[in-house]
């Protein structure tokens, strides 16, 4: 009975708080890109019973309309829903070491802060090509 | 005015093959601990309209009796639907670098061969839920050593 295929299911779906502001780049094609780091807590007991928290730190990227919003509206201490999608891609470092990174790719986000967005924001200056932008497959793609 | 507080949320669903063997080992107070690392095809269509395929590699954890059940029954090519949450770790590499890590903690992992069915009857796990392809171990979340 071979008449089912494996899904194609990624999804990830989180909040958290921004590390930095997002940093905005343009592709060589024009492509705006927005990436910023997220601080995720999670909250549990441990063997003895006594409360913890722990702190993960994931990268997110964006692209398009979403990137130029997510610059618009997000700066560092924000709090956000990220909506979207786990991408790995791998990296050689100077000393010839492979890298592996995971980081989510935005496909929808909320600000769940409220006051400062609407009250105090200023759009960020353009930093266009201040370093090769590391996904040049994606760039060229536009998977959306 | 109301005031909220940040709901604390991070889902992670994911389907794909292991690209290995899963390793399963056990903490110094004897805990199981499975890992393994699995492929997740996504197919899109390229602006020029030409199909194209993007492969994600990450890395799973799970513990307990999910660990073991991971142990007994997934090899390598085995299909999953693994649903967790994204938690990030981070070391000190050689030459003194900050290196991250990041990987899906398993809460619940389906296990999508077929032959998988007929297996676990045959090992008879408890803990199983009526869905004997569907491994559970939400109740164990919070008391997990790390």
């Amino acid at each position: 009975m071979a008449d089912l295929r494996l899904p194609s299911l990624n999804f990830v779906q989180l909040t958290g708080r921004l590390t930095r502001d997002p940093e905005m780049r343009y592709t060589p094609s024009g492509v705006a890109v927005a990436t910023f780091g997220i601080a995720v807590n999670r909250y549990f007991k441990d063997s003895s019973g006594e409360s913890r928290e722990e702190t993960s730190f994931f990268n997110v990227v964006a692209w398009q309309k979403l990137a130029e919003r997510i610059a618009e509206v997000l700066h560092k201490g924000s709090a956000v829903l990220v909506e979207g999608r786990l991408h790995s891609r791998t990296w050689e470092s100077t000393d010839k070491q492979r890298h592996s990174v995971i980081e989510i790719h935005a496909q929808r986000f909320q600000v769940l802060s409220k006051t400062d967005d609407e009250r105090e924001y200023t759009p960020p200056p353009p930093t266009p090509e201040r370093e090769a932008f590391d996904e040049p497959e994606v760039e060229e793609d536009m998977p959306f | 005015m109301t005031e909220f507080r940040l709901p604390t949320l991070n889902r992670v669903f994911m389907a794909g093959n292991l690209t290995r063997d899963p390793e399963l080992r056990y903490t110094a107070s004897g805990v199981p601990v499975a890992n393994f690392r699995i492929a997740s095809n996504r197919w899109f269509r390229s602006p020029d309209g030409e199909r194209r395929e993007d492969v994600c590699y990450v890395n799973i954890v799970a513990w307990q009796r999910l660990a073991e059940l991971v142990g007994e029954r997934l090899r390598k090519g085995s299909a999953v639907l693994v649903e967790g949450e994204l938690q990030s770790r981070q070391w000190d590499g050689e030459n003194g670098t900050r290196r991250t890590a990041v990987e899906i903690r398993a809460f619940r992992i389906q296990f999508l061969n077929r032959g998988d069915e007929q297996r676990a009857d045959h090992h008879g796990p408890e803990g199983l839920e009526d869905d004997e392809s569907i491994t559970s171990v939400d109740e164990l979340v919070d008391d997990l050593p790390f």
